[in-house]
C-alpha cells in the first residue's frame, strides 16, 4: 500500500456524510452526560472502572459500561401506592458509610464464541477508604481503590503481577464515590429516570420487601436495547436494597446482573482496603491511557522536574523549549548519551518489543512534556519569558536558565542548578548581563 | 474554580464543539457503538480537564482529548483481541472488493487510533478535515515545518501498519 492509497482512504473518510441517527446519538450522549453532571455532586466515572479491572469480572464491567449509561430523572420524589419513595431509598443509601454485597454477572454475546462470561464476586465499598472486589475464582484479579494510597491496584494471582494506577488530586475520591453508589444507588437513580411501578410486597431472604420494576428502554441510554427488565427489592423497614436484578438485551448481547446479600453500614477500617501484594509479584506495565489520566499539571515544579530529567539523560538542558518532538523521536536525542540515567533507561528498554519500548519511553519521558506547554502558556499570557538553555548548563548554578514576569516589579527565575527565585527587574537585568553571549 | 463555573465552561464548550466532536469522532470510528463510547470518553475528559479548557488553547486540548478518547474506545472493544471484527462491517456490504475496501477503511481508522497524539491530530486535521498547515501548526503549537513532518510521519506510520494489505 502506498501513501496515495492511504490518502485516498483518508480523503474518503473525510468526505463521508454523517448519518442522521449518529447526530441523534451524539446529541443524546452529550445531553445525558450533561444531565449527570447537573444531577450529581461528582461526574460519573463508571467508564474508568473497566480500564482498571481486566479480569473476567472487569470485562463484564466493561460490557456494562457500553450497555448501561445513566439516565437520571428529574422527578425524584415520586411515591408508590405502598408509600415508599424510591428517592427516599436513594437518600438512605447515600447515608451509609460502608457496605458489602455479592454480585453475579453473566454476559452472553452470540457473536463471541467464548461467551457467556460468568462471574461471582464480593464488593466491599466505603465512602471513606475506597472499595475492593474479590472474585470467587482465585485466578481472577483482585481490584482495589485505595483512598489512602490515592491509587487503584489490580492484583493478578495467575500472572503473579500487580498494576498500580495513581490518581492525582480528588480523582480517586470522586471515582470511589461514583462506584459506591453505582450498583445500589446508581440503579435506583436510573429507575427514577424511567417509568416504573411498584410490584407490591413480598418476602426476600426473610425480609419484608417492596419490589420496584422498570422495563423502560430509557434505563439504558445511547442505542436503545431491545429488552430491559430491572427490578429492585427494598427492605420496607430500613428502606435499603435487599436485592437487584438487571436483565438487558441489546442486539446479540445479553447482560444479566444480580446483587444480593447486602450488609449495610458495616464497620471497616483502612486495613480492609490496603492492597495485599505478595513479595514475589512483579509490577506490570501501566496502560498508556493513564498517562493522559495522570497528565501532569503545567506548573513550575513540573517544569523543573522535566528540565532535570532532560539534563540527567543528556548532560545538558534542551537548547529550545518551544517544541518537543514525539517521544520516540525525542528518545533519539538521548540514545547516544552515556549519562547514568540514559544508560539505565537504555538497559530498561533492551529486548522490549517496539510497542513496549514506546510505552516505556513515553512513561519515562513524560515529565518533559509540560516544559513546552508551560513556556507556550507564558507567551500566551505575555509574561515576558526567556530561556537560555543554549548556553546555560546544569553547572551554572547562578545563571538564569528560564525566567518570566510575575508582576510589574517581579520576575520568577529558574537557575542553572534548577532552584527558583523571585527577583526584581533590576536584579534580573544584572543576572542576565552575566550570561554567556 | 467552583463547580458552577466549571459547569458553565463545560456547557459553553459542549455547544461550541458539538459539531466538531460529532464530525471528528464519527470519521475516526465509523461505528455507532464506538462513536458513542468515544463521545462519552471525550466529554468525561473535557470535564476532568475543564480548568485547562478555559482559554485559547481549548481547541488544542479538546483535539487531544478526543483523539485519546477515540484510542481508548478502540482499545476497549471487548473480546476483539486486536483483531478486526467482521461483525462491524455493515451487513449490506458486498463481498469481494467492497468488503476489502470497508475492511481497509476500518483498519485505517484503527491505525489512526494508535498513532502518537500529535501525529494523530496532524493527520486528522490535514487529511480528514482538510485544514492547511498554518492552522495545524497553530493547533499543535509548532512550526509549519513540524506540522508537515507530523503528517508525513503519520502517513509513514499508517503505511507501515497497513503494509500487509498491499
Amino acid at each position: 500500500m502506498n501513501n496515495g492509497n492511504i490518502e485516498e482512504i483518508l480523503k474518503n473518510i473525510g468526505a463521508e456524510e454523517i448519518p442522521a441517527d449518529v447526530h441523534e446519538i451524539a446529541q443524546e450522549t452529550s445531553n445525558n452526560f450533561s444531565s449527570s453532571l447537573r444531577q450529581t455532586r461528582q461526574p460519573k466515572r463508571h467508564i474508568l472502572l473497566e480500564q482498571i479491572m481486566k479480569s473476567r469480572i472487569t470485562k463484564l464491567a466493561a460490557a456494562a459500561v457500553i450497555i448501561i449509561t445513566c439516565v437520571i430523572g428529574l422527578s425524584l420524589w415520586r411515591t408508590t401506592g405502598s408509600g415508599i419513595a424510591l428517592a427516599d431509598v436513594l437518600a438512605q443509601i447515600e447515608k451509609v458509610g460502608a457496605y458489602r454485597h455479592q454480585c453475579n454477572s453473566t454476559l452472553t454475546n452470540l457473536m463471541e464464541s467464548n461467551t457467556p462470561f460468568k462471574s461471582h464476586y464480593t464488593m466491599l465499598r466505603s465512602q471513606k477508604y475506597g472499595y475492593k472486589t474479590v472474585s470467587d475464582d482465585p485466578n481472577d484479579a483482585i481490584n482495589y481503590y485505595s483512598m489512602q494510597e490515592k491509587a487503584g491496584f489490580i492484583i493478578r494471582p495467575k500472572q503473579k503481577e500487580y498494576e498500580r494506577i495513581d490518581f492525582p488530586g480528588e480523582k480517586l475520591t470522586s471515582l470511589a464515590q461514583s462506584q459506591h453508589d453505582y450498583y445500589a444507588g446508581g440503579i435506583v437513580k436510573k429507575i427514577l429516570g424511567c417509568k416504573y411501578e411498584s410490584m407490591g410486597r413480598s418476602i426476600v431472604d426473610g425480609v419484608e420487601v417492596e419490589e420496584f420494576r422498570t422495563t423502560d428502554p430509557n434505563y439504558v441510554s445511547q442505542k436503545k436495547p431491545s429488552q430491559v427488565d430491572v427490578r429492585i427489592w427494598v427492605d420496607v423497614k430500613t428502606r435499603l436494597p435487599v436485592r437487584t436484578e438487571e436483565h438487558i438485551t441489546k442486539g446479540k448481547t445479553t447482560w444479566d446482573f444480580t446483587t444480593n446479600d447486602y450488609q449495610w453500614d458495616i464497620p471497616v477500617d483502612a486495613a480492609d482496603f490496603k492492597p495485599v501484594i505478595p513479595d514475589d509479584y512483579t509490577q506490570a506495565e501501566r496502560d498508556p491511557f493513564y498517562e493522559f489520566a495522570k497528565m501532569k499539571d503545567i506548573t513550575e515544579e513540573n517544569v523543573i522536574e522535566g528540565l532535570k530529567l532532560y539534563a540527567d539523560l543528556s548532560g545538558h538542558y534542551p537548547k529550545s523549549v518551544t517544541w518537543f518532538p514525539e517521544v520516540q523521536y525525542q528518545w533519539s536525542e538521548f540514545e547516544k548519551s552515556q549519562t547514568p540515567a540514559a544508560l539505565r533507561l537504555k538497559e530498561e528498554i533492551k529486548g522490549l518489543t517496539e510497542e513496549e519500548k514506546a510505552n516505556r519511553l513515553r512513561d519515562a519521558l513524560m515529565p518533559m512534556h509540560c516544559i513546552n506547554g508551560f513556556y507556550y502558556e507564558l507567551r500566551r499570557q505575555k509574561k515576558d519569558r526567556s530561556y537560555y538553555g543554549e548556553t546555560v548548563t546544569p553547572k551554572d548554578a547562578d545563571k538564569v536558565l528560564m525566567r518570566w514576569k510575575v508582576s510589574d516589579n517581579e520576575y520568577r527565575v529558574i537557575f542553572g542548578d534548577l532552584h527558583a527565585e523571585t527577583v526584581s527587574p533590576e536584579k534580573l537585568a544584572k543576572l542576565e548581563a552575566t550570561l554567556p553571549k | 474554580m467552583n463547580r458552577s463555573e466549571r459547569l458553565e465552561i463545560f456547557e459553553r464548550l459542549r455547544a461550541e464543539y458539538s459539531f466538531f466532536l460529532l464530525s471528528v469522532l464519527w470519521r475516526l470510528t465509523g461505528d455507532r457503538e464506538l462513536f458513542a463510547e468515544a463521545m462519552q470518553y471525550t466529554l468525561m475528559g473535557m470535564w476532568e480537564h475543564i480548568e485547562k479548557l478555559n482559554g485559547r488553547k481549548a481547541g488544542a486540548y479538546i483535539y487531544r482529548i478526543a483523539l485519546s478518547a477515540n484510542s481508548r474506545a478502540w482499545r476497549n472493544r471487548i473480546g476483539r483481541n486486536g483483531e478486526f471484527d467482521r461483525s462491524r462491517i455493515d451487513i449490506d456490504t458486498d463481498p469481494g472488493e467492497k468488503l476489502s475496501r470497508v475492511e481497509l477503511t476500518a483498519k485505517v481508522r484503527k491505525a489512526i487510533s494508535r498513532l502518537p497524539d500529535k501525529q494523530g491530530t496532524a493527520i486528522v486535521m490535514r487529511c480528514l478535515q482538510q485544514h492547511d498547515y498554518e492552522t495545524i501548526s497553530e493547533k499543535l503549537c509548532c512550526s509549519e515545518a513540524s506540522a508537515r513532518s507530523h503528517v508525513s510521519k503519520a502517513l509513514a506510520a499508517l503505511k507501515e501498519k497497513l503494509a500487509a494489505f498491499a
